[in-house]
C-alpha cells in the first residue's frame, strides 16, 4: 500500500506541475500558439484512447461482459445524448441502464 | 472609497460563496456520476478507500485518476502510470494561463495563486471562463476557491458513494456503476465534438491505442495520446496549408 500511495502522490505532484507553470507563465505566453494546439490534440487523443481500451480491451470484471453489450451501450448513450439536447445524465443514464440490463438478464453476445 | 462599495473582505466572501453556490448547480450533477463510477471503478481495481480519496483530493482530474486505476488494475509500471498521468494533466497549463491573467489579487500574493490553481480543472475552467465576465475581478480568485472547496467535498462523498456500492449491489449493477467512466468519457469525446481539432484528435487517438497496445501494453496511454494527438495536429497543419 505503501507503493501506491507514493504513486498516488506522485501522479498529484505531476498534474500539479501544469498548474504551477501556469501561475508562473501566466501573461507572459500568447495562450493560443501552436504549442497550445499541439497539447489540445495530445489532451483529446488520450482520453479518447483511454475510453477505446476501457470499452474495447477492458482489463477487471468488465472483461467479463460481452464487447457488444459494451459497444451497445455506448451507441445508445451517444445516440440518447444527442436527441436529449445534450443532456449528459439522460446520456448516462440511458448507456448505463441498458448495460446493467443486458448485464442482469444475462443477455450472451450476439 | 463610499459605503456601498464593498471593501476587500466582503467582496471576496461575496466571491467565495458564490462559487459554492455554483457548485451545487447542474455541472455537479453531471460530475457527480464520473465520481460515483470513478469510486466503483477504483473498488474494481482493488484501491483502498482512503487512497480513492486522497486521489480526488490532491490529484483533483478525473482522466487522470481514472488512468492511474486502469493503469494500477492492469500492473503497469509506475513511471508509465505517473508519465501518462502527467501528459493527460497537460492541458491545464493552457487553461490555466488563459484563466489566472483574468483573476485579481493582491500584491505579493503568489501563494494565493498556487493555492488556487490547485482548482483549474476541465468543469471548473469551463465555467469560470463563462462566469468571470459577469463578477468584478477581485471576486473571482475566492470564486474559483469556493466552487473548487465544494466540488472537491462532494468529490469524495461521491467517490465514497460508488465505492460503497460497488461492494454491495449484484454484480449486474457493479458492472454498469464500473463502467459509467467509459460512459462519461464517451459522451464528452465522441457524442460532443466542437472542433475540426477535436474530431481529428479524438479518431487518431481512438484509432492508435489499439496499434500501440500489441506494441507495449505499459506505454499504450502515453505513446497512443502523444502519437494520435501529434498527428491529429500534423495532419490538420498539412491540410490547412494545402487548402490556403
Amino acid at each position: 500500500m505503501t507503493q501506491l500511495l507514493a504513486l498516488t502522490v506522485a501522479c498529484a505532484l505531476v498534474t500539479y506541475f501544469w498548474r504551477f507553470l501556469a501561475v508562473i507563465f501566466s501573461g507572459r505566453l500568447a495562450s493560443d500558439s501552436a504549442v497550445f494546439h499541439w497539447i489540445e490534440c495530445v489532451a483529446y487523443a488520450m482520453v479518447a484512447g483511454v475510453v477505446v481500451r476501457l470499452v474495447w480491451m477492458p482489463s477487471g470484471t468488465l472483461a467479463t461482459v460481452p464487447l457488444s453489450v459494451r459497444l451497445m451501450a455506448c451507441v445508445v448513450a451517444v445516440v440518447v445524448y444527442r436527441l436529449s439536447g445534450k443532456k449528459l445524465l439522460v446520456g448516462m443514464a440511458a448507456g448505463v441502464g441498458l448495460f446493467m440490463a443486458l448485464v442482469g438478464w444475462g443477455i450472451e453476445g450476439v | 472609497m463610499s459605503l456601498l462599495e464593498p471593501t476587500p473582505r466582503s467582496a471576496a466572501r461575496a466571491g467565495f460563496l458564490s462559487g459554492c453556490r455554483e457548485a451545487l448547480g447542474a455541472p455537479a450533477a453531471v460530475m457527480s456520476a464520473g465520481f460515483i463510477g470513478y469510486g466503483s471503478m477504483a473498488n474494481d481495481a482493488g484501491i483502498p478507500f482512503w487512497l480513492t480519496a486522497l486521489a480526488t483530493v490532491i490529484i483533483w482530474a478525473l482522466p487522470g485518476q481514472i488512468i492511474l486505476a486502469q493503469m494500477y488494475a492492469v500492473k503497469a509500471s509506475a513511471m508509465a502510470i505517473i508519465l501518462a498521468v502527467m501528459m493527460s494533466a497537460m492541458r491545464f497549463l493552457p487553461t490555466g494561463m488563459a484563466l489566472m491573467p483574468l483573476i485579481q489579487f493582491d500584491k505579493h500574493s503568489l501563494i494565493k495563486k498556487l493555492l488556487v490553481s490547485q482548482f483549474i480543472a476541465m468543469t471548473s475552467w469551463a465555467l469560470a471562463m463563462r462566469e468571470f465576465p459577469l463578477m468584478p475581478a477581485r471576486q473571482r480568485g475566492p470564486w474559483l476557491a469556493g466552487f473548487g472547496v465544494v466540488c472537491t467535498f462532494f468529490g469524495i462523498i461521491l467517490s465514497a458513494v460508488g465505492y460503497l456500492l460497488a461492494g454491495a449491489v449484484p454484480p449486474a449493477i457493479r458492472l454498469g456503476l464500473v463502467f459509467l467512466p467509459p460512459i462519461y468519457f464517451t459522451l464528452l469525446m465522441f457524442g460532443d465534438i466542437r472542433s475540426m481539432r477535436m474530431g481529428m484528435s479524438v479518431v487518431c487517438g481512438s484509432l492508435m491505442a489499439p496499434l500501440v497496445y500489441s506494441l507495449s501494453p505499459d506505454w499504450s496511454v502515453l505513446m497512443g495520446g502523444v502519437g494520435g494527438g501529434s498527428l491529429a495536429y500534423w495532419s490538420l497543419r498539412l491540410f490547412k496549408k494545402k487548402t490556403s
